[in-house]
């Protein structure tokens, strides 16, 4: 896999050369091809400002659900990006239901927070979430009853590089098989993904989540005891639509872990 | 010519001259081209890569209040300074062929 990312990024740099955009790790020009586009299943509170779509895929076959939280953070392009593309898939096995704007305020304002502050600090677990969009999201993933959760998030640099920043890494609950399924997962995303010229950007797995927190993923693995996921992928030296694709890819294999497959293969 | 003018010259090689810039827009150029747009992030921007990422990396552990594009700006002076460097081995190696 290595050898092949050399080649590709070799063929970038002779297409660079010669002022063709030959692509390391995929150009918009090479995104999924827009596929048909179900409507919601459901929204989360309706005519509110928060008013916010729900999807739901079902598989073929029965098989465990999954949710997907995308725009938690309202300026955290490449989850909301990574997440509109999940609700396009077509899936062999198990359910997908997915909500990519979780805080609607605040993604239209492009802003981290919405209108009572950080969402995704609402989810004390062991208590009832903090505000009145914090409670409805989680009614509505309890509702789910989901088997496995991932937030789709970014952050500015690279975790253990920038002491100060996460991006680039999975969290894992420390509930059922959530860490070894990420450190296969980045271990899978690293080797295909990530160009061996950028080899600080290898997705890490950072310390499993207690259950403490008021975090989302906190909360589904202490209250509910599910295996969650933080996806946070950087924006260090990737743009917005580079890092819904890394997201997107990590998704896939982290879902595919806990036994959520696509059909026709992953992205 | 005067020696002043020799002298001159020199430094004009030394500082400015096509060895320096050639260096220092290999570099820069691919690294600036790979951050704006990721489709244009290829190989060429390695070197350039390493040296702004190490130097951020540092950077965050001694000042973690700074945003992360701060360092751009050590990074173009780091930059220089190796094309300086990359220039005057180039020299070096001519005059000694």
């Amino acid at each position: 896999m290595r050898r092949r990312q050399f080649i590709r990024g070799g063929a970038a740099a002779a297409g660079t050369a010669l002022g063709v955009s030959a692509v390391g790790f995929g150009s918009p020009g090479t995104t999924e091809a827009a596929p048909s586009t179900p409507g919601p299943s459901d929204t989360i509170m309706p005519g509110t400002a928060h008013e916010t779509p729900v999807y739901v895929i079902e598989g073929a076959e029965s098989g465990p659900t999954a949710v997907a939280v995308g725009g938690i953070h309202g300026d955290e392009r490449s989850g909301i990006l990574a997440a509109d593309r999940l609700r396009e898939w077509d899936l062999a096995a198990g359910r997908l239901v997915v909500i990519p704007r979780a805080n609607r305020v605040a993604v239209e304002r492009d802003t981290r927070e919405g209108e009572h502050g950080d969402l995704n600090r609402q989810f004390t677990p062991g208590r009832e979430p903090a505000t009145e969009l914090a409670r409805a999201l989680w009614d509505r993933i309890v509702e789910a009853d989901p088997d496995v959760l991932t937030t789709l998030q970014s952050s500015k640099g690279l975790y253990g590089t920038h002491p100060d920043f996460v991006g680039q890494a999975v969290f894992p609950t420390a509930a059922g098989d959530a860490v070894t399924v990420a450190e296969t997962a980045t271990a899978t995303v690293n080797d295909a993904a990530v160009p061996w010229y950028m080899p600080f950007h290898d997705f890490r797995v950072g310390h499993p989540l207690s259950g403490d927190a008021p975090l989302l993923s906190h909360k589904v693995g202490g209250d509910l005891g599910e295996p969650a996921h933080i996806v946070e992928v950087t924006e260090y030296l990737l743009d917005d639509e580079a890092g819904a694709r890394w997201t997107g890819r990590l998704a896939t294999e982290l879902l595919a872990g806990h036994g959520l497959e696509r059909a026709g293969g992953d992205a | 010519m005067s020696a002043d003018t020799r002298t001159a010259a020199d430094l004009r090689e030394l500082f400015a001259g096509p060895a320096v810039v050639v260096a220092f827009a290999l570099l820069t150029v691919p690294l600036v081209a790979g951050a704006l747009d990721s489709a244009f992030m290829t190989p060429l921007a390695f070197p350039g890569y390493l040296v702004l990422t190490i130097g951020s990396a540092v950077g965050n552990l001694l000042f973690p209040n700074f945003a992360l594009w701060v360092y751009w700006v050590p990074f173009a002076m780091a930059c220089y300074g190796l094309a300086v460097i990359a220039g005057g081995v180039y020299r070096a190696a001519r005059g000694a062929g």
